[in-house]
C-alpha cells in the first residue's frame, strides 16, 4: 500500500489570494516570496511529474529539479498563468530525467493489479459522495500508468494537465503531427482500459 | 431515427474530436457524422467524458520533503561546468603543443642532447617537417612553383642533400611570397631562426598547466 498523501484531497491546487504580488517580489530576488510560491504548488509539480515518471523518488527528483530551474527563471517571468508556467518547467525537468534514466524505453509501466505499484492515496474528506471520484481517479492514474511512455506522456501533459499540442511537442522536442497521433492513440486506448469502470464516471 | 453510416471516421479522429484539436473540432462533415452514427456519437461522448475526468486528477504530495530554495551561495553549474569542459581541449591542445614545439628544438639542436645542429636523423626530420610545411601552407595550387624550385636547385646541386632540401624549402616560400617562418632556416642561423620552436613549447606547457588547474579548480568548486 502506498504512503499516504495528505494534501491530495482529490483537488487541484488553486491560485494564492495575492499570488501576483508574490511573484513579482519574487521575481525581484525575494526568496521568501519563492518559497511561498513553491510551497504552494509542490504538490502540483510532484502530481505531474510522478505521473509522468511513474516513479516517487523521480518524480521527487524531477520536481527539485524544476525548483532550481524556476529559480533561476523567475526573473524573466513575463505575466501569464504562473502554475502553467511552473507546470511547464517541471514538464521539461521530468522529461530530461525521463530521456536521461532511459529506464523503460517506450515500455509501460507495470501493471498496478498486479501489486508493488505505488499509487496515490487520494484521501476523501467526506467519503460517502467522494468515494466514487477517488476511485474514479485512481483507476485513472492506473490505467495511465499502462499506456506506452510516449502516449501516456503526451496525454498527462495535454488531457491532465491542460497543454495545448504546441506545447506538448515542445515539452517532449517532438513534431506537432507525432504529438497529436499519440495523444489520440492514447485517449481511445484509455477508453478500452476503463471500459469496465464505466460506472465509476457517473458518480 | 438515426442513419447508419456503413463507412466510418478513423477513430484517431474520433479521439481529435474529444477536444484540443481546432482542426477537427471545425470538421463539419466529421461532426455531421458522429452527430448521426450510432456507433461514432456515444464513442465521443464517452472520450469527452474521459477527458474531462482526466482533467480533474488531482495534486499529489511529495514523496519526500523537497528544499524550496536552491541555497544561496549554490555555485552557478556554468562555471564550474565550463572549466571542467575547457580543461580537456586545453590539455591537449597544451600537450600537442608541446609535443611540436620539443619535436622542432631538438631537431633544431636548441635543446641539448638531441644531436647538435643537423646530423643526419634529425636533420631528415626537419627538412621533412618543413618540406611538409610548403608544401600545405602553399595550398594545391601553387605546387608548380614549388616544382620549378625543384628543378633549378637540381641544376645547382646535382646531387641534392638533406640540408639541400632544407635550403629548397624557403626558396620555394619566397617565390610564392609567404611563410615567413619557413624563410628563416634560409638565412643560414639556425640556433637563433628556431627560438620560435621554443615559444611553442612553452605555449603548449602553459596550455598545460592551465588545463590541469582548470579541472582542479572545477572539481574543488562544487
Amino acid at each position: 500500500m502506498p504512503p499516504p498523501h495528505p494534501s491530495s484531497s482529490g483537488t487541484r491546487t488553486p491560485p494564492l489570494d495575492d499570488e501576483a504580488a508574490v511573484v513579482a517580489r519574487a521575481a525581484r530576488g525575494d526568496r521568501t516570496a519563492f518559497a511561498q510560491l513553491m510551497e504552494h504548488y509542490q504538490s502540483a509539480c510532484y502530481g505531474l511529474a510522478w505521473r509522468l515518471l511513474g516513479d516517487a523518488d523521480q518524480a521527487a527528483d524531477a520536481t527539485q529539479d524544476a525548483f532550481v530551474h524556476a529559480y533561476d527563471a523567475i526573473a524573466k517571468f513575463r505575466g501569464g498563468i504562473f502554475r502553467s508556467w511552473l507546470l511547464r518547467i517541471t514538464a521539461n525537468a521530468s522529461y530530461d530525467l525521463l530521456r536521461r534514466a532511459q529506464r523503460r524505453p517506450t515500455t509501460m509501466l507495470p501493471d498496478p493489479e498486479e501489486g508493488g505499484v505505488e499509487l496515490p492515496d487520494v484521501a476523501a474528506p467526506n467519503p460517502v459522495a467522494e468515494a466514487g471520484r477517488a476511485e474514479l481517479y485512481r483507476h485513472l492514474d492506473a490505467a495511465l500508468r499502462l499506456l506506452p511512455e510516449d502516449q501516456r506522456t503526451a496525454v498527462v501533459l495535454c488531457d491532465v494537465y491542460g497543454m495545448d499540442y504546441g506545447e506538448v511537442a515542445d515539452a517532449t522536442r517532438s513534431a506537432m503531427g507525432t504529438v497529436k497521433s499519440r495523444i489520440h492513440r492514447g485517449r481511445l486506448r484509455l477508453r478500452e482500459l476503463m471500459a469496465e469502470h464505466r460506472e465509476l464516471f457517473e458518480s | 431515427m438515426t442513419m447508419q453510416h456503413p463507412i466510418h471516421p478513423d477513430d484517431e479522429r474520433l479521439a481529435a474530436l474529444a477536444g484540443g484539436d481546432a482542426d477537427r473540432e471545425a470538421d463539419a462533415g466529421l461532426r455531421a457524422h458522429v452527430a448521426a452514427c450510432e456507433r461514432c456519437r456515444p464513442m465521443v461522448a464517452d472520450l469527452q467524458q474521459l477527458r474531462s475526468a482526466l482533467a480533474e486528477l488531482p495534486d499529489v504530495a511529495p514523496s519526500r520533503p523537497l528544499q524550496l530554495v536552491p541555497p544561496v551561495a549554490a555555485p552557478t553549474p556554468a562555471g564550474g561546468g565550463i572549466l571542467r569542459r575547457l580543461a580537456g581541449p586545453f590539455m591537449a591542445a597544451g600537450a600537442a603543443l608541446l609535443l611540436v614545439g620539443a619535436v622542432g628544438a631538438g631537431a633544431s639542436g636548441i635543446i641539448p642532447g638531441s644531436g647538435g645542429a643537423f646530423p643526419g636523423a634529425a636533420a631528415a626530420s626537419a627538412g621533412g617537417a618543413e618540406v611538409d610545411t610548403t608544401t600545405e601552407g602553399s595550398a594545391a595550387g601553387e605546387s608548380p612553383a614549388f616544382l620549378n624550385n625543384q628543378g633549378s636547385q637540381a641544376s645547382d646541386h646535382p646531387v641534392p642533400t638533406t640540408r639541400d632540401h632544407i635550403a629548397s624549402a624557403p626558396s620555394t616560400a619566397e617565390e610564392s611570397a609567404a611563410q615567413p617562418a619557413v624563410s628563416r632556416v634560409d638565412d643560414g642561423v639556425p640556433q637563433a631562426a628556431m627560438s620560435p620552436w621554443l615559444v611553442v613549447l612553452f605555449a603548449g606547457l602553459g596550455l598545460l598547466f592551465a588545463g590541469v588547474a582548470f579541472r582542479v579548480v572545477a572539481r574543488a568548486g562544487p
